[in-house]
């Protein structure tokens, strides 16, 4: 019995923080949304910070990321396909592989491990030097200058960065592990584009901006969960990562049944 | 002379155990206050609760005439607009500059141009006696050089009630005197402005004119 009671907590434990999280992406864009005024410029300051930090900043490593995975798949899909005579399955592979799934969920592993983490620990640091109650004494309030932007940033990275992680894989992945093989990049090119179709697409980007949003609400809720003590940090670090991982597999899941099944 | 802050019989307790029982005290314009405390009786918590981030089990707050816990949260934010609190460890944001500090404030809440928030921020910091790149991130600073970024970014919105806490606090006497002495020079600058100065000690304030000294006391603030 103690097993299940156990496990019965941790659920109901697990299902509040995901209401809490919830409420907490609403609250902080409802902020932003609703009186577009307030700190205009200082809020803007930081989504541009954020912006750079997790999009522009993440283009190096995304593009290595990128590049080899895109080697793999192809090399992959490049030496089974002409065997079985499914040349012309290249491009429903790719679409499936990279552009519904791998893509938006690659990128948004690489933003959890780079800016996730970063975010989380940033933020609890402030709350232990008293940098959020210097905030609020100033009449500046968090949700608006420290949460909202930081999410609608990782939003707006994420799905710029999803986009080009897919672009980077198919495109450097043909470059480098398929050319001069069998299949020449002519029709290489077109089989994606002729099987690729609005949904993918729609689907794909939907995807990133959505996890974008997991992933800023995600880090910026568990790095203001930080008490007085620093130790505090890093288990809210490592809990904002494993809650992002988790609800953005479970979303991926959500919106591949709702728009492929 | 107008009553800045209000606290009506106030009990505020942590996990069972009272912090504050029974407080009434009265804040008026133009006043220079000490709270003195030792360390442990509350003075850090006395703040707080003026500035609603707590909220007490009994009794009311009133900031510029208005119960904080009666009125909507953006509206407390504006009141605290009018408020300057210098924070005993200084409290700077550590991921902006330190120009960016002093611009913060100005820039959240005012309409001025850039371009007049960089100079008001720069003037601040010369008003202080900061001599370093206004450029620098705030973290390896000292102390002393903290306090005074802290005092620059308290003074930006012209605040009409100024909280000082434990402004002295880890500061040698030259440091303490000069800090002190912008402090002083900030009231008698703005007309009306209410100045309190929490402190462990009394003699931590003999260099500073007092209107009045009121002590946490068994759990009570007495004069």
């Amino acid at each position: 019995m103690a097993i299940f009671d156990f496990l019965g907590k941790a659920v109901l434990s697990f299902i509040y923080d995901l209401y809490k999280i919830g409420c907490f992406i609403i609250s902080s864009v409802n902020t932003l949304l609703f009186n577009l005024t307030t700190g205009r410029r200082a809020v803007s300051k930081v989504i541009y910070k954020q912006i750079y930090f997790t999009g522009i900043e993440a283009f190096y490593i995304i593009s290595w990321i990128a590049v080899i995975f895109g080697i793999i798949i192809i090399t992959q899909v490049i030496s089974i396909l002409p065997l079985i005579g499914g040349e012309r399955f290249i491009g429903q592979i790719l679409v499936w592989v990279v552009i519904r799934e791998l893509g938006p969920v690659f990128a948004a592993i690489i933003i959890i491990a780079r800016s996730g983490t970063a975010m989380a620990a940033e933020l609890g640091s402030m709350q232990v030097n008293n940098e959020v109650t210097a905030l609020e004494a100033m009449g500046i309030e968090p949700k608006r200058y420290l949460v909202a932007p930081r999410v609608i940033g990782t939003a707006v990275s994420a799905f710029v960065l999803t986009f080009y992680f897919e672009l980077i894989t198919i495109l450097g992945g043909y470059l480098l592990a398929g050319f001069g093989k069998r299949i020449t990049f002519g029709v290489y090119v077109s089989s994606v584009l002729e099987t690729m179709g609005f949904m993918d697409i729609i689907a794909s980007l939907l995807k990133s901006i959505i996890f974008g949003l997991i992933i800023g609400a995600v880090a910026t809720f568990h790095g203001l969960r930080v008490g007085r003590s620093i130790t505090e940090i890093p288990q809210q670090t490592t809990q904002a990562v494993i809650s992002s991982l988790f609800l953005v597999f479970v979303v991926d899941g959500v919106i591949t049944a709702i728009f492929f099944m | 002379m107008a009553k800045l802050i209000e606290i009506n019989d106030l009990y505020y307790a942590v996990d069972g155990n009272a912090v504050f029982e029974g407080i009434n005290a009265e804040f008026y314009e133009g006043e220079r206050v000490a709270i003195i405390g030792p360390l442990g009786y509350g003075k850090t918590t006395l703040l707080r609760l003026i500035l609603g981030f707590d909220k007490p089990q009994r009794g009311r707050v009133s900031l510029f005439d208005k119960d904080i816990w009666m009125i909507e949260q953006i509206e407390l934010y504006r009141l605290r607009q009018r408020t300057g609190v210098i924070f005993e460890n200084a409290a700077l944001i550590s991921n902006l500059k330190v120009i960016e500090n002093i611009i913060l404030p100005l820039q959240y809440h005012t309409d001025l141009t850039d371009d007049g928030i960089m100079g008001k921020a720069v003037s601040l910091l010369n008003h202080v006696g900061y001599k370093g790149d206004i450029w620098a991130l705030p973290g390896p600073l000292p102390f002393y050089t903290k306090k005074t970024i802290a005092l620059a970014r308290a003074m930006a919105l012209d605040p009409e009630i100024m909280i000082y806490d434990r402004l002295l606090e880890g500061l040698d006497r030259l440091q303490s005197l000069q800090l002190l002495r912008f402090a002083e020079e900030f009231q008698r600058q703005g007309k009306g402005r209410l100045s309190i100065m929490i402190a462990n000690d009394e003699q931590d304030l003999k260099d500073m004119t007092l209107d009045r000294v009121l002590r946490i006391e068994n759990r009570r603030l007495v004069q």
